[in-house]
């Protein structure tokens, strides 16, 4: 035991020696076993010990020069003796009677021999935080510390300060990154749930937006061509966010993707109907899934949707988006007995469908102002039915929320029917052999029209009673070209067929006074002019410019 | 469309194939009007693999039955199916024509009565 304290130079080169070791240290263990030794080196004391916060407690967990106080893990409750004093005061105290101070407290762990007499104890802060408190106990000169010992034991404890705090940054960084790495993972799995972006198949193409509002989401979309070539696709939202959202997302995406093949022989609806069951069946109580689905059939050309908790699909018309009045129905999920209904949609209501969760529409600009308010509409009317109207769609999405906080996951999909369409007109001359032109013209019109055989059948027949009436009455007398040309004009609801020559022309008048009705003992004769009546809704005869024009319009199913 | 001719002992069975349109006319209305003019008993016209007619045919049929009814000869229509049925329809010779799913549907009834 020395009674000198320590020179001051011994001391400044022992600092020096802590401050480097402290830059390049990693391993808190390491460095304070290594500050408490030489803590106790520049203190001239018997013990010197750190206590660091640890637990959820903040109890203060002693590390210590003497192995016998290490051995058991000794530890000071929180706001307890002297060290909790300082840590919760932040401000240092030299005692020189620690055994009588009323603070004193010995945790009944400590099974040493050591008396604390003198006691210097100092709090390890970081700006206003205290990240714990160290002692120095018993200057081996014997009596009190001094002044100078103070300051020195504070300029040591601000050098463990900075590291501790460079430490457990870290520590927390790593931590971070860790954590950072999990979701990069957790969302290359979820990713692995989902199918391609984007797809061609065939006349159709699929394209789709997803963007989670964090790393993983509950949102998700399906596309899957079955065996008889229909297109099953949709989009989900499961209820909540995080891991237990992406968990659940994984699960129905699994569930879709195996019981797909059921649509070729069931309706959406039933389809709908059997994945609610099975996700009753595995779903915690309190969770559901929102999907809206839709089926493609490529012999049909026609659209089958049912939506269950989402906002509505919307339909291109050719010339604006329009949502599709469509049925709803519960979520799924949360009954096993739930209902669902489902809409058709024919080709003449549009060739371009897109469907999307909620996050489209219920993110919040800076103003306060959700998306559907206006700003959903005025998208659509302006990215309008083009080949980039997604992407113009997403842009302006993405500007609306520009500094806004995503609120929820945001999923759109669409899907486009590229078949193109017939030639317009069929320029032919009208003879008896030549009339079946006009009826392929036509059929060929109703396929692309998806139209149900009981109406193609129909109309390719009243087209064709016109026709065998210009070549039977219009052109009776003339030989050469005997030109005609027809021409298919499709409207919403609605088909209009033009049909022009340049042979004698019938007027409304002439219709109403020719066209019979069939009798047993009527006269042959009219026939035709009954049939084109019978099946078209609105017929008309005029001439245009020196030529013969029937307009001849019926509407859709 | 060529319209062939098979004569039974009961009957005559014109048999079209294929569409029945304003080119077909000529032909079927030859043949129709010489059953009408060898006074057969009965005559059966079978649709059953015709898959379009317009009215320029129905129009034959009908000058068939208008003769049939004063002739006291019969008339029956027979495999009358898809656009041909909707074409049928469509001109309600059903109201007054006879029709039977098949040729020996017909060929049976001829033999009954």
């Amino acid at each position: 035991m020395s009674a000198i304290p320590q020179p001051i130079a011994s001391r400044q080169n022992v600092l020096i020696d802590v401050a480097r070791r402290l830059s390049s240290t990693r391993d808190l263990d390491d460095l304070v076993d290594h500050i408490l030794m030489q803590s106790r080196e520049v203190m001239d004391c018997e013990v010197c010990s750190i206590l660091l916060p640890d637990g959820p407690d903040e109890d203060l967990l002693i590390r210590s020069t003497m192995d016998a106080i290490n051995a058991t893990g000794v530890r000071v409750p929180k706001g307890k003796g002297i060290a909790g004093d300082v840590y919760a005061t932040k401000t240092a105290v030299n005692i020189e009677d620690a055994l009588n101070d009323p603070r004193h407290f010995r945790p009944k762990a400590i099974k040493s021999e050591l008396v604390a007499r003198a006691m210097v104890t100092i709090p390890l802060l970081d700006g206003e935080h205290c990240l714990g408190v160290m002692q120095a106990i018993n200057p081996n000169r014997g009596g009190a510390f001094n002044v100078e010992d103070v300051e020195v034991f504070e300029t040591f404890g601000s050098l463990i300060a900075v590291t501790l705090s460079r430490l457990e940054s870290q520590k927390k960084a790593i931590q971070e990154a860790e954590t950072r790495q999990q979701l990069t993972l957790a969302k290359e799995i979820q990713n692995s749930f989902l199918p391609a972006p984007q797809a061609r198949l065939g006349d159709i193409a699929v394209e789709s937006f997803y963007e989670p509002a964090s790393e993983v989401g509950g949102d998700f979309y399906f596309w899957h061509q079955i065996d008889d070539g229909k297109i099953l696709l949709g989009v989900g939202d499961v209820c909540g966010k995080g891991l237990p959202a992406a968990l659940d997302m994984a699960r129905s995406t699994t569930l879709i993707a195996s019981t797909a093949h059921l649509c070729v022989s069931m309706s959406l609806a039933g389809w709908m109907a059997a994945l609610n069951r099975k996700l009753c069946d595995v779903m915690k109580a309190g969770r559901f899934i929102a999907i809206n689905a839709m089926l493609f059939s490529p012999k049909t050309r026609r659209v089958t949707l049912c939506c269950a908790g989402l906002p509505g699909a919307q339909v291109f018309n050719g010339r604006t988006w329009q949502e599709v009045a469509a049925p709803g129905n519960a979520p799924l999920g949360i009954s096993r007995a739930a209902r669902y209904e489902e809409c058709v949609l024919p080709p003449g209501a549009g060739r371009r469908w897109m469907i999307f969760t909620d996050g489209i529409l219920e993110v919040k600009n800076q103003a306060g102002e959700h998306f559907e308010d206006q700003a959903f509409a005025a998208a659509l009317h302006r990215a309008r039915g083009g080949d980039d109207f997604l992407q113009g769609l997403v842009d302006e999405w993405r500007a609306f929320a520009h500094g806004a906080a995503y609120q929820d996951d945001a999923t759109v999909l669409t899907i486009t029917d590229h078949a193109a369409p017939p030639p317009a007109k069929i320029d032919l001359s009208c003879q008896p052999e030549t009339l079946r032109l006009v009826r392929e013209f036509i059929d060929s019109w109703a396929a692309w029209l998806a139209l149900p055989e009981a109406v193609s059948g129909l109309i390719v027949l009243g087209c064709d009673e016109v026709m065998s009436n210009i070549c039977k009455y219009a052109y009776c007398s003339a030989d050469g070209e005997r030109p005609a040309c027809c021409r298919v004009e499709p409207a919403a609801g609605s088909v209009r067929i033009i049909i022009e020559h340049q042979g004698e022309g019938l007027t409304n008048g002439d219709f109403e006074k020719f066209v019979a009705s069939p009798s047993p003992g009527r006269r042959i004769g009219g026939l035709g002019l009954h049939a084109i009546r019978e099946i078209f809704d609105h017929v008309d005869f005029r001439c245009e410019g020196g030529r013969s024009v029937i307009e001849l319009t019926k509407k859709l199913p | 469309m060529k319209p062939t001719l098979c004569i039974h002992p009961n009957a005559a069975v014109i048999e079209l194939e294929g569409e029945a349109d304003l080119a077909t006319v000529p032909e079927f209305q030859q043949i129709v009007r010489e059953q009408m003019a060898a006074k057969i008993r009965r005559l059966i016209i079978d649709f059953s693999r015709v898959t379009f007619v317009n009215t320029p045919v129905w129009a034959v049929v009908v000058e068939y039955y208008q003769h049939a009814s004063g002739a006291g000869t019969e008339l029956v229509l027979t495999g009358i199916q898809g656009r041909v049925e909707a074409s049928f329809k469509i001109v309600r010779l059903g109201d007054f024509i006879t029709t039977l799913p098949t040729v020996e549907d017909a060929l049976n009834a001829a033999q009954v009565n």
